[in-house]
């Protein structure tokens, strides 16, 4: 299976799984792109077709640990380009109580903002999410569990 | 069978989801992009930029050359309060005359600061230590900066509570100077504080130099 092939066909999804760990539009392309100019640079094929979208998906999140890390280094501090999407100022989401979930799952631990996404928005089976993060599936169980339970304080703190 | 929790998860995701729209995607490339950089950040990176370092490069469409210039008034890791940034040939600054700055005038610098009794302690950094530091933030990327882009400068920590305008108004005037930069108040204006006070029209502006 190409590389190049499943990026092109995951493309959007792979930008928007980015625009909800960074925040931000620009930043999201910039990642994908990333990933992408780096495991096209590596080899073009991938020994397991099954697993590709996997290893591409968690390059995707690799790239955006990076991104994360790279604002909180610098600038002591992490800031997107763009107003993030769950932010009162982003004109891209509407309703203030998605973005009020949206900032809910920003402020969780990484792992279980990774895996919740993949959970509700790719609707991905604790297998592939597993593959996914490079974890268990029963670290993602529990992960999932703990985030679902930490977004449900949060959001009730809030009302 | 599903939580409220859950249901109102799903349904904000595929709305941030649904913002990105396929057609609109740039299309993806082999080549490696330079990393954008932050545009929140531009109206800092223009006062900096121009901020002593590297002002000689046509900016500010010029993202290496903002990202050098924000990478040097944000101070890198460390943390400054005050950046002092020395002249060097053709630097643009007024208070350059296109000259760099001489030994005695940089000794003067030092002595002026020694004298500030708000000053806690100040280093002097040179070029290459600039330079080395960008280098190792940026191993990849914005290889076109190089060292000779660098300013020399002095980093000044203040003590607590001390407020660096009246020494920001002392040094920027002495002779050899570029310019002088607020890093703390930058800082803080760039970061999530400063972005909230500004939509509430509370923004403090930062002591910084003239932006050329």
């Amino acid at each position: 299976m190409d590389v190049a092939a499943i990026f092109a066909e995951h493309q959007a999804g792979l930008v928007r799984l980015a625009l909800i760990m960074v925040g931000d539009r620009a930043s999201a392309e910039d990642v994908v792109q990333e990933a992408f100019a780096r495991t096209h640079a590596g080899r073009g094929r991938l020994r397991d077709p099954d697993r590709a979208l996997a290893y591409v998906r968690s390059a995707v999140l690799n790239g955006c640990r990076s991104v994360l890390r790279r604002r909180a280094t610098v600038f002591r501090r992490p800031v997107p380009y763009e107003p993030p999407v769950w932010s009162a100022e982003s004109a891209a989401l509407v309703g203030e109580d998605r973005r009020e979930v949206l900032r809910a799952l920003g402020a969780l631990p990484r792992r279980q903002r990774e895996a919740l996404t993949l959970r509700y928005y790719f609707e991905l089976a604790d297998q592939e999410i597993a593959e996914t993060m490079r974890i268990s599936a029963s670290t993602v169980r529990s992960t999932i569990a703990r985030g679902l339970a930490a977004l449900g304080r949060a959001l009730e703190e809030e009302s | 069978m599903n939580s409220p929790v859950e249901d109102r998860l799903r349904d904000a995701l595929a709305s941030a989801g649904a913002t990105v729209e396929t057609e609109t995607l740039q299309p993806l490339t082999a080549r490696r992009r330079r990393i954008r950089v932050d545009l929140r950040l531009v109206a800092v990176g223009l006062a900096v930029v121009l901020a002593g370092a590297i002002a000689l490069r046509p900016v500010p469409e010029d993202r290496p050359v903002m990202m050098a210039g924000l990478y040097l008034a944000a101070d890198g890791r460390s943390r400054a309060d005050v950046s002092i940034f020395l002249c060097k040939a053709e630097a643009p600054f007024p208070n350059c005359g296109g000259e760099k700055i001489t030994a005695q005038e940089q000794a003067a610098v030092e002595d002026a600061l020694k004298a500030r009794p708000e000053i806690e302690s100040y280093v002097f950094k040179d070029l290459r230590t600039a330079y080395t530091n960008f280098r190792r933030e940026f191993p990849d990327d914005f290889e076109m900066i190089t060292e000779a882009d660098m300013p020399d400068s002095f980093r000044v920590n203040l003590k607590p509570d001390a407020e660096a305008a009246s020494l920001i108004s002392a040094v920027e005037v002495l002779p050899g100077v570029a310019n002088v930069i607020d890093t703390k108040c930058l800082m803080e204006r760039a970061g999530f504080l400063g972005t909230i006070k500004g939509f509430l029209g509370l923004r403090d502006t930062c002591a910084t130099a003239d932006v050329y």
